[in-house]
């Protein structure tokens, strides 16, 4: 699997800073997707008052951060944030975050399902030379 | 000319994008945000207005030629593009904004006996605006856009459209990959090569990072794909205003065009019978790159017709 949910007390990047990837701040946009993560992640009411963010790593090693965004007027979870967790002070390798979080999106993708394909994405990708796809 | 604006110096474009737009870059400040706009020559304006991810650079041909005809143009950035503001929130923006902030420009300018020149998100803008205060228009030309709340084949489909923008995806593609600028445009013309070495480092430029590009992101979520959308109720406002609007108007359309396809050019044709078109040219989304002269020729050609500037 190239994507793995771990809780934090299995995070491996020791004295990590919070490295801003990308935000979305509507989750609910086309339907589906809000509900993948929240199964993904296990989300519950609880999450949308203080409780704690998600947390992947990916194939290479490397860990993100996923807070989800509660606004008014909108199903929980409105938005969410990825933030790399980069050990210390090294350097962003920002190549490297961006194959992480295009192994996440064709992890995503199957998990919302329906008429969202990862074919689609793939085909997507190509189109618009994503080195990944 | 009326004046209510911030004029400032050009910010520093590099020397080779400003050799290609050796224009007087001009600033008003709009509901709040900072909007950049060219305004040349005297006589009967004529507003040139950009869609996604474009900016007044995209009609950096057609200025000279229109001024050279006796008339004044004024190409506006929209916030969000070119040289104007990049507010930072997606929530911030929302087409009844983006008709807002150009109607005030407009009021602001003092503009009457306006042409109104637009293609893709310039279209449903720069129509409203034309809707709002028809006394102060003279003439409408549309290039490659939508007035209505029905979406193309192409903004209905997932492969590429959907899948662009959908959420998660489409801020990994549109502000860390940067697509619409660095692909999207260039598969949207005809003349490539061209396009590659005249007009790509100046839509890079004005795209440099991932907070400049949230715009070409929530563009796209703007496009009513349901009845109940958002931007939904005032594109069909806009499209029964039209039908009810008897201003002059022009249609010309991009033969290559697959974006808004030639039955969006037929569908103009029945909301506004009177328009003079569809007039094909050679051009695919980004028309304005692919066929400059042309273009001007029929917009000038109808300005005449109207009453407005030079014969050449």
């Amino acid at each position: 699997m190239s994507i793995e949910v771990i809780s934090p007390i299995d995070i491996r990047a020791q004295n990590a800073r919070r490295v801003f990837v990308m935000a979305e701040e509507r989750l609910g946009h086309y339907a589906g997707f809000r509900e993948a993560l929240i199964i993904a992640f296990g989300l519950t009411p609880a999450h949308a008052d203080g409780g704690p963010p998600g947390y992947f790593r990916t194939a290479s090693g490397r860990e993100y951060e996923v807070t989800f965004i509660s606004r008014s007027g909108y199903r929980f979870p409105s938005g969410l944030e990825i933030q790399a967790l980069v050990p210390g002070f090294d350097p962003v390798d920002a190549e490297a975050i961006d194959e992480d979080i295009w192994r996440f999106l064709e992890w995503l993708i199957p998990r919302v399902g329906g008429e969202w394909t990862l074919e689609a994405l793939k085909a997507t990708g190509k189109v618009y030379k994503i080195p990944w796809a | 000319m009326t004046m209510s604006a911030d004029s400032t110096l050009a910010p520093e474009l590099p020397p080779e994008i400003r050799r290609r737009f050796p224009f007087s870059s001009r600033f008003m400040r709009v509901n709040g945000h900072r909007m950049h706009y060219i305004d040349e020559g005297v006589g009967d304006p004529v507003l040139l207005l950009h869609g996604n991810p474009t900016w007044s650079f995209l009609y950096r041909k057609f200025i000279p030629r229109i001024v050279a005809a006796g008339l004044r143009v004024i190409a506006p950035d929209h916030i969000g593009f070119g040289l104007s503001d990049r507010p930072a929130r997606e929530h911030d923006f929302s087409l009844e904004n983006h008709i807002a902030n150009l109607a005030e420009f407009i009021r602001r300018l003092g503009l009457q006996r306006l042409t109104v020149v637009c293609q893709d998100w310039g279209g449903p803008t720069g129509l409203a605006c034309a809707v709002l205060n028809p006394a102060a228009v003279k003439g409408i030309v549309v290039m490659n856009t939508w007035a209505w709340p029905e979406p193309t084949a192409f903004h209905s489909a997932i492969f590429p459209w959907r899948m662009m923008h959908a959420p998660v995806v489409g801020p990994y593609l549109f502000q860390r990959r940067n697509i619409l600028v660095e692909r999207g445009l260039y598969l949207s013309v005809v003349h490539r090569e061209r396009f590659l070495a005249e007009a790509l480092p100046a839509y890079r430029f004005a795209m440099p990072d991932y907070d400049s590009r949230l715009l070409t992101r929530v563009f796209p979520r703007l496009i009513p794909l349901r009845s109940d959308d958002r931007s939904a109720a005032t594109m069909r406002w806009l499209e029964q205003s039209l039908r009810d609007m008897k201003i002059p108007a022009l249609i010309v359309w991009g033969k290559e065009e697959i974006v808004f396809p030639a039955e969006c050019a037929q569908r103009f044709k029945t909301l506004l019978p009177h328009a003079k078109g569809p007039f094909w040219v050679t051009g695919s989304h980004f028309l304005q790159e692919d066929s400059p002269e042309e273009i001007c020729g029929h917009i000038l050609e109808f300005l005449r017709d109207q009453g407005g500037g030079r014969r050449a």
